[in-house]
This record gives structure tokens, C-alpha cells and sequence, in this order.
């Protein structure tokens, strides 16, 4: 809380600076002086940060990622780290401890490069809806005023609902406890994976014990990897993690309920159950799909799911918390056929009708259903006789496992209500992979179909070093919801003068501080103490919520004045 | 002729052609391009050439379609889950139209009593069922290939088949206080059997001068409605109408792929159904309004399906069509007037 309101008695400040005319933004030096004059060029370095991105994702990401910000990085921090080693005691000057020192401080800074750029970009988008307004509003100090009173709500009421949401998030906060279904390899691995270094206790399954035991021996490696890299508050939120597994058939009653068992036993409560078990079997015809293929399509896909939904809903329904369920869609969900893989499409499509009648059938309780959508992963499921045609074709769509799961696990982890929707593939992501098709050829297959990415090992650790940045994608799908609800408010609010002014006729005033709130507000969001995933995730709410106010708002006022016009 | 040769390079370099790049094809692609005088003439013969050697690779893969014979009635019919219900009223329709007819069911003892029936009720004796003291249950495939090998012996060649076999458990409660069994055998019956009875049905047909229809019926939850307090079943049975999707109703469907033409699945919807599928549910004050004002008897379900399902092979047709009883225009007049006028009220059920 503190920080939040911190930052916006600064934010009233710099826009009086700004408006007294200067051409570019910055934060006025009477009131952040030590942050300008000392972080100055990390300011510049923490906006790159942000736009640097676009390279970043469209070559293989995981890859060449940490070179390549640590460049830039680097020449900038040097002129830093000359100006420590020169003003530092003589007892920090052995090499190890000069290291460890400058890594901290490096560390430091960037966390408050990050949160100054933001809080500039925020700033700037602010400052350019509001100058638009100064702009049209023709020099009319009625109209002028009416901007600033709007502003000013709007900042209280971002404020507000930026703050709830952080209250929100830290009282929603520690370890879940998760269990996920055919967790041994593929998306389930890297979710489990995921769930665990979230600091969350897990639980894998798995149909073969040893694979059971060997999942659970390298999670532990990389749990005991993640606690030593990690330093302060990381490494406390790690210190519940943990993981443990059992041999389970989903199609199998006994055994599910087995798991339900062990779960509640191991555990004590269940936060999170997810249904990822599936399988299926290659590309081919139904002619040549044996009885026992079919039969174990069906019944790891539909009866697993449904089993385990059971047993969840089961369990969850005596905890005073309830709990979530997530079942996993796949190709055919969305009911376009799915030839060559008919078995397999059609157990999707139901699961997906399944979960419309669970919603129903739950709808009082305080069990959540949620569908969580991972998009095309390169796993064995998908590429298990796929064509050379196909593997083109994953080049520009398909993503490794452990990107899809660090998505979609921090949605997965403050889930609510029920009958949620997480997808990996949104809007924004099918379109940059569209846009960029010509530079996502021989991402992961060349023309010959083969394999050029690195095996799961390689890519972990990689992996490992870039865990903490956030991607270009996950910044634009940031951005481009608040961006889009600032265009909007934008040009309600250019309408609105347009029209007032044509039409000759003045409106209502508390017509504008309604609509101009909302427009600032997506951008002083107050949710700047709280990390990426979980701003993006506000800000999605956020904007879905003003939205509705909005387009009210325009309905309710704009009518009178778009009749006068014509 | 240097324009030629390029494009016709391009062509065999093509995907479409590197897909039927047998030598045979390639030779063929040649001889009618290169022939070809100026570069418009080629784009035309290159097109001409394609399509020849697409009709090639047809003709050769299936040649059953060159002795495609008609289909006249009278037709084979082989329902699965004949003995009651809906399945019990088609078997007797198809009857009535002079059509052979095959039913199974998983019990021995009420697939005789069907029988018997049957042949009393219509006075007709061309309706059989597999060997007596041998079960037909769809789940597991060696009883559907027994099924078959059966049909082939008593009447060389099956129609029409319809996957009617189906199941709620007869129990109606939330998921979550469903028994287990009961779950498993609703999706095992609903989609693994179906699925089996349908790949054995190709199967069966795609080898068969007269080809085939499949007949897959749908259920509550297919058009992807929730169905609360019978989860299951709607899952089933919206995966049937996927299935049948993949396999037919669309353009880049399964069977085109494989050039099977002489079989074609269709969907059919009884709509509501006064079986004890649908009367064991009606325990609630909303269902016993709908099973009232929307359910029909099995019998007149069957009068109207059965000359929609013989029309298609009587017209030859070989689009993948959905027959459905229940429209939604006529659910929606129904509803109309049993709000307007109080029709139907109390119908099966005694409400309020």
C-alpha cells in the first residue's frame, strides 16, 4: 500500500511539470531527484528492456535470449560498476566479494528499472490521452477543467482498484497444493515443474511407477537448483515447495480414488487439480485404430477426465476453501472435425460439453471448473507421426512445453469463481505467429522435418537463466488490452468534444469525469508494486471491468448529442 | 519451349505432386506438358494433368467404385441395441417396410423376447438375431466382428447400420455423486462402442458394390448444451457427433482423405423419447414440464425416421445429412402453445 500511494502523489507532480510545457516526459526533479540524477541511464535501459522484446521472441527464445540482453545490459552497468570500484572500501576489493556485491546491486536495479519504466510508460499514455483532451478542448478552461477533475478521479479510482487487487494478491498468496494428472512427461511435466518452482506442493501421477520416480527425483533437482540460485523473498517462497507422486491409471476407479487419498493425506487439502492425462495414439485413419487403441483413447482421455473431475469435485466440495479443476481441451474442443486423430478430437469435444454441465452442477458450490487451453506443444502426443508438412506448420504455431507452462500456471494459481477459460493461444499470440510466419520458418524443424531444437535438459537450463524475464508476448498482452481501452477512451472522449462543440450545445457536465476516470486509470494502475504475470493479470480485470462502465457511460450520454449532430 | 519446361519444373516440384510422386504419375504430368505449345496452353494442360492424375489415383485406390451397383430396396438393416426403446420401434418401422433387419443387444434373454415380438407384432420373419447364447455387446470389438461376420453370412451385405446402442446408467444425479460404474459403462457403451461399431461398419462397407450408410444417433448435450445431473452422457454423446464430423460432414473429412465414397455416416436425432433412457430423469419439476410438453412416444419417433432414413439410399444420395425429429422450430411452437394454451399439460406426468 504503501508504494502505491508513494507513486501517486508523484504522478500528480510530474504531470503539473509536464503540463507547464515541456516536449518530453520525465520525472520532475524536485521530487525523485536521487532517482534521476544517480539511475538516469537505467531508466533509458529498463524502457529497452520492454522494447527490446520483439528480437528476443521471434528468434528461438530460449536459446541466445540470455546473451543477448546481457549485452546491452552490460556496457551500461560497466560505467556503474567502475564508479562502486572506485568509491568502494578496499576490504570489498577481493574479486569474489566485488562480484557478489555488484551482482546485488545489479539485481537491484534492475527491479527499479523495471518499475520506472513502467511507471513512464503508464505515464506517457496518460499524459498523451490528456493532451489530446487540452488539445481539443480548444483552450476552453470549463472544458480544461472538467480534464482535470476526471483526472484526478481517475487516479483515485486506479488507486482503488489497484490496490484491491494487490490486497487481493497478498492475501491469495503461499503455497497451493496442486495435483496433476499424467504428469511424467510432455505439457504435465513442465506445468508440475512449474507449479513447483511457484513455490507450490505438487503432486505427479503417472500410469508406470519408475517414471513416477524418476519425474520426482528430477523435479527435486530442479527445486534444490532453483532454492540455491534463489536469494530473499524467492527462496522463502520456495521453502514449501515440494513433490511427490504416486502410480496412478486414471480410467482406473480404485486408483483414483487411491490418489484422492494419498492426496488428502499427503497434502490435506486439495487446491488445484488439473486433467492433463491424454493420449493419442498417432495420426492415422479410425480403420486402423486397433480396439485396444480406441479403448485406451476413451478411457484415458473421457473416462480419466471424468473420473478424476468426480474425485476432485468429491474432495473439494468438504474443504471450507472448495477448490479448482482444470480440465485440459485439445484439438476438436472447439467441435471442428479432426481428421486423422477422430478418437481423440471427439473425447476433447466432449470434455468440452462436459464442462458446460459441470458448470452448471456446480454453480453453488465453491468448486471451480475451468478449461485451461495449451495451444499446439511439442510434445510426443502431437509430434507422433506427424508429416513433413505438418512440422512446417509447427514452426510458426507450436511452442515448447515449458513456455506454455509458465503462462498459463500463474493464471492457473489465482484462478477464480468457475467456468474460466485459460488459453495459451490468445488473439494477440495467433496473430504476431501469423505475422511473423515468414520469420518463425525452421524455428524448430528444418525442410527436412528434423528436430532443431535443443533436447528438454539443455532447454532447462537455458531456460533457468531467462525464467525471471518476462517475454515480448507477455508484456504485449500487458499492454494491448490497456492500450486498446486507452485508444477507446480516447477517442470517446475526441467524440465527445467533437460533437459538444459541432453540436453547439453544451452536455451534461458530469458526463466527462465519467468517461475520462476510466481512461487514465488502465494507466496509473496502481498495481506497480506486484510482479509482471500478476500486473498482466490485473490489468486484464481491470480493463474488462472498466470497460463495462464505459461503453455504458458512451450509451447513456453520447446518444442526445450524436442526435443533435444529425 | 524454355517457359514450359520452367513451370513444368516448378510443377513436379510442387507439393501436390511430391504427395502422388509415384514414378507412373510423374511420367504422365510430363508427356501432357511438355506437348503443350505456348506457357498458357501449359498452365491449363499442367491443370488438365493434375486432375488426370488425381482421377488415376482415385480410380486405382478404390476400385470398387467402378462396379458401384444401386441400392434397392428391400434394404439390411443392422441396429445395435435393438431390444427396447427407440431401437425397438425402428427395428419394427423397418419392418413394416419390408426391409431385413438384424438387432443385437448385451442380454441374451430380452434380444429373444424382442424377437419374438418383432415377428409376432408384424407378422414378418425377416428380422434375425446373432446365435442365440452370444452376447453383442459394442464395447468389446471381438463381439462387433462376430456381429458382422454374422450379418455377411445371413445377408451377404448390410445397408444401412445404426448405432443406436446407448445408455444414461438409467440414473439421473450431479457427477459427483455418480458410482463410478455407472460412468464408465455410459462412456464405454455412448463412445468406445460406437466408435468400434462404426470402424467395423466401414470396414464392412467399403468392400460392398452397394457401399453403405451409417446411421449415428445423437442425444441430449450433441449440439454442446449443458445437460446437468447427466454429465456423462452429454460428453458421449457430443463426442458421437464429433466423431461422425471427422469421419464425414465436413470437406476435409476422414473417409475423402481416404477416398472411401461409398460409405457415407449420417447423424439422427430422435429428439426426446419416451424411453426409460428419458423417464428415469423425470424426477424434477422443470423436466417433467419438458418430458411433457416435448417427448414423444418411441413409435411415432420411428414413423417419421424410418421413410427419412430409407429415402437416402432410395435417392441415391451421398451427402452426409442430419435427420432430425425434433427441430427446433417445432420444440418451439410446442413450448408456445403449451404456455399459450395449456397443450400437452400432464401428458405423462402429473405435474405440480
Amino acid at each position: 500500500m504503501d508504494m502505491v500511494a508513494k507513486v501517486h502523489v508523484s504522478t500528480l507532480v510530474c504531470h503539473h511539470y509536464y503540463n507547464r510545457g515541456s516536449g518530453h516526459l520525465s520525472p520532475p526533479r524536485n521530487v525523485v531527484r536521487r532517482v534521476v540524477t544517480t539511475w538516469d541511464p537505467l531508466i533509458v535501459k529498463g524502457r529497452r528492456r520492454i522494447v527490446v522484446q520483439p528480437c528476443r521472441s521471434f528468434k528461438s527464445e530460449d536459446v541466445d535470449e540470455y546473451v543477448k540482453v546481457k549485452e546491452p545490459v552490460n556496457k551500461l552497468v560497466g560505467a556503474i560498476r567502475s564508479a562502486v570500484w572506485s568509491c568502494s572500501k578496499p576490504s570489498l576489493r577481493t574479486e569474489n566479494k566485488y562480484r557478489e556485491a555488484i551482482e546485488k546491486l545489479e539485481e537491484r536495479l534492475f527491479l527499479l528499472a523495471l518499475y520506472v519504466g513502467r511507471y513512464i510508460i503508464t505515464m506517457m499514455s496518460t499524459g498523451v490521452v490528456m493532451f489530446v483532451g487540452f488539445q481539443l478542448s480548444g483552450g476552453d478552461s470549463q472544458m480544461n477543467e472538467l480534464i482535470w477533475y476526471s483526472w484526478v478521479g481517475g487516479i483515485i479510482i486506479g488507486t482503488m482498484i489497484g490496490s484491491n487487487l494487490v490486497l487481493d494478491e497478498v492475501a491469495r498468496a503461499g503455497p497451493r497444493n496442486v495435483v496433476i494428472t499424467g504428469s511424467t512427461r510432455g505439457l504435465g511435466k513442465a506445468l508440475a515443474r512449474e507449479f513447483l518452482l511457484s513455490g507450490d506442493r505438487v503432486i505427479v501421477t503417472s500410469r508406470s511407477p519408475e517414471s513416477v520416480d524418476l519425474t520426482i527425483k528430477e523435479l527435486e533437482e530442479n527445486l534444490k537448483q532453483a532454492v540455491n540460485a534463489a536469494t530473499g523473498s524467492a527462496g522463502k517462497k520456495l521453502a514449501h515447495a515440494k513433490v511427490v507422486g504416486m502410480a496412478c491409471d486414471v480410467s482406473e476407479p480404485v486408483d483414483v480414488r487411491k490418489l484422492g487419498k494419498f492426496a488428502a493425506d499427503e497434502l490435506g487439502y486439495i487446491d488445484i487439480w488439473v486433467n492433463n492425462a491424454g493420449t493419442n495414439k498417432g495420426f492415422r485413419p479410425l480403420l486402423q485404430f486397433t480396439d485396444n487403441d480406441i479403448q485406451e483413447i476413451v478411457s484415458t482421455n473421457l473416462i480419466g477426465s471424468i473420473l478424476c473431475t468426480k474425485e476432485a469435485i468429491q474432495i473439494m466440495k468438504t474443504q471450507s476453501k472448495g477448490g479448482h479443476v482444470f480440465n485440459m481441451d485439445g484439438a476438436g474442443s472447439g467441435g471442428s472435425s479432426t481428421p486423422l486423430t477422430a478418437v481423440y478430437g471427439s473425447t476433447k469435444c466432449g470434455l468440452r460439453q462436459l464442462q458446460s454441465s459441470l458448470l452448471k452442477e456446480c454453480k453453488r458450490s465453491k468448486v471451480g471448473v475451468h478449461t485451461a487451453s495449451p495451444g499446439m506443444v511439442l510434445t510426443d502426443l502431437l509430434l507422433s507421426g506427424s508429416t513433413i508438412q505438418n512440422r512446417q506448420m509447427f514452426n510458426i504455431i507450436c511452442e515448447h512445453p515449458e513456455t506454455v507452462a509458465r503462462t498459463l500456471v500463474p493464471r492457473m494459481r489465482i484462478v477464480k469463481g468457475s467456468g474460466r477459460a485459460i488459453n495459451y493461444l490468445t488473439p494477440p499470440r495467433i496473430l504476431i505467429a501469423l505475422v511473423t510466419a515468414w520469420l518463425r520458418r525452421g524455428r524448430w524443424f528444418d525442410d527436412q522435418g528434423r528436430a532443431l531444437y535443443a533436447a528438454e535438459a539443455d532447454r532447462l537450463r537455458n531456460w533457468a537463466e531467462s525464467r525471471t524475464r518476462f517475454s515480448f508476448t507477455d508484456a504485449m498482452e500487458m499492454y494491448t488490452e490497456s492500450t486498446w481501452i486507452s485508444v477507446f477512451s480516447l477517442s470517446v472522449v475526441c467524440a465527445f468534444i467533437i460533437l459538444s462543440s459541432t453540436g453547439g450545445e453544451k452536455l451534461p457536465s458530469p458526463s466527462l469525469p465519467l468517461l475520462l476516470p476510466y481512461s487514465s486509470k488502465d494507466a496509473s494502475g496502481g498495481a506497480d508494486s506486484v510482479s509482471a504475470e500478476e500486473e498482466n493479470f490485473n490489468r486484464q480485470t481491470v480493463a474488462s471491468t472498466s470497460w463495462d462502465v464505459e461503453v455504458k457511460t458512451l450509451n447513456l450520454k453520447s446518444y442526445p448529442s450524436l442526435l443533435l449532430t444529425i | 519451349m524454355a517457359v514450359p519446361t520452367a513451370s513444368l519444373q516448378s510443377f513436379t516440384k510442387s507439393p501436390l505432386c511430391s504427395l502422388l510422386s509415384t514414378t507412373k504419375f510423374n511420367s504422365l504430368c510430363v508427356s501432357s506438358a511438355v506437348v503443350s505449345p505456348s506457357p498458357t496452353f501449359c498452365l491449363k494442360s499442367k491443370y488438365n494433368s493434375f486432375r488426370f492424375c488425381a482421377a488415376v489415383v482415385k480410380a486405382s485406390s478404390s476400385p470398387q467404385t467402378n462396379r458401384m451397383e444401386p441400392m434397392v430396396p428391400p434394404y439390411n438393416v443392422l441396429i445395435t441395441g435393438g431390444s427396447k426403446g427407440i431401437g425397438y420401434a425402428l427395428a419394427k418401422e423397418f419392418l413394416k417396410g419390408g426391409d431385413n433387419v438384424i438387432i443385437c443387444s448385451r442380454s441374451d434373454e430380452r434380444v429373444v423376447s424382442a424377437l419374438d415380438r418383432l415377428r409376432v407384432e408384424t407378422g414378418k420373419q425377416h428380422v434375425w438375431i446373432p446365435m442365440q447364447g452370444t452376447k453383442c455387446d459394442v464395447r468389446e470389438g471381438e463381439n462387433v466382428k462376430s456381429l458382422v461376420a454374422f450379418a455377411k453370412q445371413k445377408l451377404k451385405y448390410i445397408d444401412i447400420w445404426i448405432n443406436n446402442a446407448g445408455s444414461n446408467a438409467y440414473s439421473f444425479k450431479p457427477l459427483a455423486e455418480a458410482s463410478d460404474e455407472d460412468l464408465i459403462q455410459v462412456v464405454a457403451t455412448n463412445t468406445l462402442g460406437l466408435m468400434i461399431c462404426c470402424r467395423e461398419a466401414i470396414n464392412l462397407m467399403q468392400n460392398q458394390p452397394r457401399g453403405g450408410h451409417i446411421f449415428n444417433i445423437d442425444g441430449a448435450g450433441s449440439d454442446g448444451r449443458p445437460t446437468p445431473r447427466f454429465a456423462a452422457y452429454g460428453a458421449t454423446k457430443r463426442s458421437v457427433v464429433h466423431l461422425t464430423k471427422s469421419l464425414q460432414a465436413c470437406t476435409l473429412a476422414e473417409l475423402e482423405m481416404q477416398h472411401v465414397k461409398n460409405v457415407i455416416v449420417h447423424n439422427l436425432s430422435p429428439g426426446m423419447v419416451t424411453t426409460d433412457l428419458l423417464m428415469s430423469g423425470a424426477n424434477t419439476k422443470q423436466a417433467k414440464f419438458f418430458i411433457n410438453v416435448l417427448a414423444e412416444p418411441a413409435d411415432v419417433v420411428a414413423e417419421y425416421l424410418v421413410p427419412n432414413i430409407r429415402s437416402i439410399p432410395t435417392n441415391g444420395s451421398t451427402k452426409a445429412t442430419y435427420i432430425r425429429f425434433l427441430t427446433g422450430l417445432k420444440a418451439y411452437t410446442q413450448i408456445f402453445s403449451r404456455i399459450a394454451f395449456g397443450a400437452r399439460r400432464n401428458r405423462y406426468f402429473l405435474e405440480d
